[in-house]
């Protein structure tokens, strides 16, 4: 068996010493950064990239140790939204509708200890999926071309665009905002500087690292500051943890279910956690028998099934960005912001030059799953102490380590001025209900769109039907624009629900 | 329908500004021999002008906003006109960037004196930024953080008191921990 070789081989690196220390510290910080409200995965992995690449970590510990914050904070996520009602992240938005009435009826610890062992499934049955898919994904994207490439950055920010915000023209405008700050610098194939206003600090372009952790951790400062803190309330105590095995074992079907559906949603380029958690409590409520069923009101299964979910679809959403480079939510936006910060290009290349970054990446995925669920059953109560952490020493501490972070980078002011400039953006934009995923994605991505797309015209001669020649083209094209332009008609049925207010 | 002046239609009137300053400086792009069929100028135009399709929807449908939201005050609308002359008048006349520049400077005016507690933040990080290399990390991280925190919750003493514990605790983090090369104070009191 190649995977078994494959992943003994991946395990001979993780299990070292050091990774292991790494994977756990990842995991415990991770959970903290995910518990924490005004903190989410994307923010929270952001602002360590800058420290972990200052670090001088070499590149599978820096991926493990991160990797391990993702996993963490997907975790973490659901504590502050069963214990506050306040989702920490985005996906765990559905955990509140049935944790935080859990939590009231005063059976937050089964809470807790249930939709830790659904993250637990989740995250497992999509970190074996992406063992068992990914491989056989990268020899499919051997046959891409540039053409095709461009199709499915196109599919990636469609997908992002149409599914995960609430207006496509908004997201449309933040894809190109993020392409076009990427042209600024000089130009890959001619080498002219592009955008720069003659200015030097920009011949290099726009670090994403800036972009990311202005657009992510400043902002939420800034949001923070205008709301004064309303919203960090204090919320239901936890008082005894049991853990309730009979509920979990009649759960098993729920979590396998959602575990499935989140990887699917995962896969999606552009479409990430936050659907997966979604669709998995939507289809749950209704093969448990929709309204009557007692979802909303604290249904056990209620918290099992987005949390399976939503953990599934993070490690789902690890496929598209190891195997094409392009990511399937905001956090492994950000994650591939890493990897090229440590000069790994991901892509079916990734699998044959360097698998010992994938499969010692795999297996800290795995050892990172039983690590976090050693950490969020028996030790939740650590975490939930660390949630009385008030927003007003939190958010200071989160802005000095951004700015820490980037000045360690480059040690340069104009990108701490351009980093706040860039939060106050994301502020403004926030305001406008105006995404800013797209923004880091098209950053992330611009140039390699280009690249493709110049390519493609010089390999046809500037033939533009080139770009629709081959099945595999056209049909990212055509899942294109049907991902951009049926979510408008579905929007009617498929209403996103809003968190739900006491 | 509401009040014509909406945040997305005055959103979408930025947006088409901005993006024909956009278009207009990609067709300043160098061209230098070693072309390729689209070249280095097609991509960005074609940004600019899905970015310009992008505003008039704005403008045609604006989202419905809450009342605070929806109207960004007779304030920015002006300094907003005067952009848009600046940018039209330098699209037409000059090459001049320093005119979108002020353009910009304006808008962010306008906008830090409407949600000042913004502006404010915005101001005291820009000083942090300036001030972390000539006067050393501890210093001014203090007075950033307490004013920040000050700013969510605004009680004085525990303010100050937050903002010394943190650049003390970061300090001690960033550079015995993480082993970065911070300098804790000012250049001339070491001597």
């Amino acid at each position: 068996m190649d995977i078994l070789s494959n992943l003994a081989m991946g395990f001979g690196i993780a299990l070292s010493p050091w990774t292991l220390m790494l994977a756990v510290i990842g995991c415990f910080l991770g959970t903290i950064i995910g518990a924490l409200p005004g903190l989410g995965p994307s923010n929270g992995v952001a602002i360590l990239i800058p420290l972990a690449f200052s670090l001088g970590l070499d590149a599978t510990s820096a991926l493990v140790l991160m990797t391990s914050v993702y996993y963490g904070a997907m975790y973490g996520g659901r504590i502050s939204s069963i214990l506050l009602n306040i989702p920490g992240d985005e996906p765990a938005l559905m955990t509140t509708l049935d944790g935080y009435p859990m939590a009231k009826a005063g059976k937050a610890g089964d809470a807790l200890v249930m939709s830790g062992f659904a993250s637990f499934f989740g995250a497992l049955f999509a970190t074996i999926g992406l063992m068992l898919l990914a491989p056989a994904l990268s020899r499919i994207a051997y046959q891409f071309g540039p053409a095709e490439y461009f199709a499915l950055y196109l599919l990636a920010f469609s997908t992002l665009g149409g599914i995960a915000s609430n207006n496509q023209a908004k997201a449309a405008l933040a894809s190109c905002i993020g392409l076009g700050i990427a042209m600024i610098g000089l130009d890959n194939q001619t080498g002219m500087p592009r955008f720069t206003g003659g200015n030097l600090h920009l011949m290099d372009g726009v670090d994403f690292l800036v972009a990311i952790v202005g657009l992510f951790a400043v902002a939420e400062v800034f949001v923070f500051i205008e709301s004064h803190g309303r919203g960090s309330s204090i919320g239901v105590k936890l008082d005894k943890v049991t853990v309730p095995v009979r509920e979990i074992v009649s759960g098993g079907w729920t979590m396998l279910r959602a575990s499935a559906i989140g990887f699917v949603a995962g896969i999606l380029p552009g479409a990430g956690a936050s659907l997966g958690s979604f669709l998995a409590y939507t289809s749950e409520k209704n093969i448990q028998g929709g309204d009557a069923s007692g979802f909303g009101t604290g249904n056990p299964k209620g918290v099992m099934a987005p949390e399976a979910g939503n953990n599934a679809a993070a490690g789902g959403a690890l496929v598209p960005m190891l195997t094409l480079g392009v990511p399937g939510s905001g956090t492994t936006a950000v994650l591939l912001a890493l990897l090229m910060t440590l000069n790994i290009t991901p892509g079916p290349t990734l699998f044959t030059d360097r698998p010992e970054v994938v499969w010692g990446l795999i297996a800290s995925l795995l050892i990172a799953n039983f690590v976090l669920l050693a950490m969020n059953v028996p030790l939740v109560k650590i975490f939930v102490r660390i949630l009385s952490v008030p927003a007003w020493v939190l958010l200071p501490g989160v802005m000095m380590i951004s700015f820490v972070g980037i000045y360690s980078l480059s040690g340069s002011y104009f990108d701490l001025l351009m980093m706040i400039a860039f939060g106050a953006l994301g502020w403004g934009f926030r305001k406008l209900d105006i995404p800013t995923v797209p923004i880091i994605l098209g950053i992330l991505l611009g140039n390699h769109m280009e690249d493709a797309l110049r390519r493609a015209m010089v390999l046809s001669d500037g033939d533009w039907t080139y770009l629709f020649s081959s099945g595999i083209a056209t049909g990212l094209w055509i899942f294109a624009v049907a991902g951009f332009v049926a979510p408008m008609f579905l929007r009617k049925i498929l209403k996103k629900p809003q968190a739900i207010t006491d | 329908m509401g009040p014509i002046l909406k945040a997305d239609r005055i959103l979408g009137a930025v947006v088409i500004l901005v993006a024909l300053w956009y278009i207009q400086s990609a067709f300043q792009i160098q061209t230098s021999f070693l072309s390729d069929p689209v070249g280095s100028k097609t991509f960005p135009i074609l940004l600019g002008v899905t970015v310009i399709i992008c505003g008039l929807i704005f403008i045609l449908r604006p989202d419905r906003m809450e009342a605070d939201e929806r109207v960004f005050g007779m304030q920015v609308v002006q300094v907003l006109a005067a952009a848009g002359v600046f940018i039209v008048a330098n699209w037409f006349f000059g090459r001049d960037i320093d005119a979108v520049g002020w353009a910009i400077l304006l808008v962010a005016t306008a906008v830090m004196l409407r949600y000042w507690p913004i502006g404010a933040a915005t101001l005291t990080m820009v000083a942090y930024a300036l001030a972390l290399k000539p006067l050393g990390f501890l210093i001014p991280t203090a007075i950033a953080a307490a004013v920040l925190s000050w700013q969510i919750m605004p009680r004085p003493l525990q303010a100050a008191l937050t903002g010394i514990a943190l650049s003390i605790g970061l300090f001690v983090i960033f550079k015995y921990l993480l082993g970065l090369g911070l300098q804790p104070l000012p250049k001339t009191w070491l001597g």
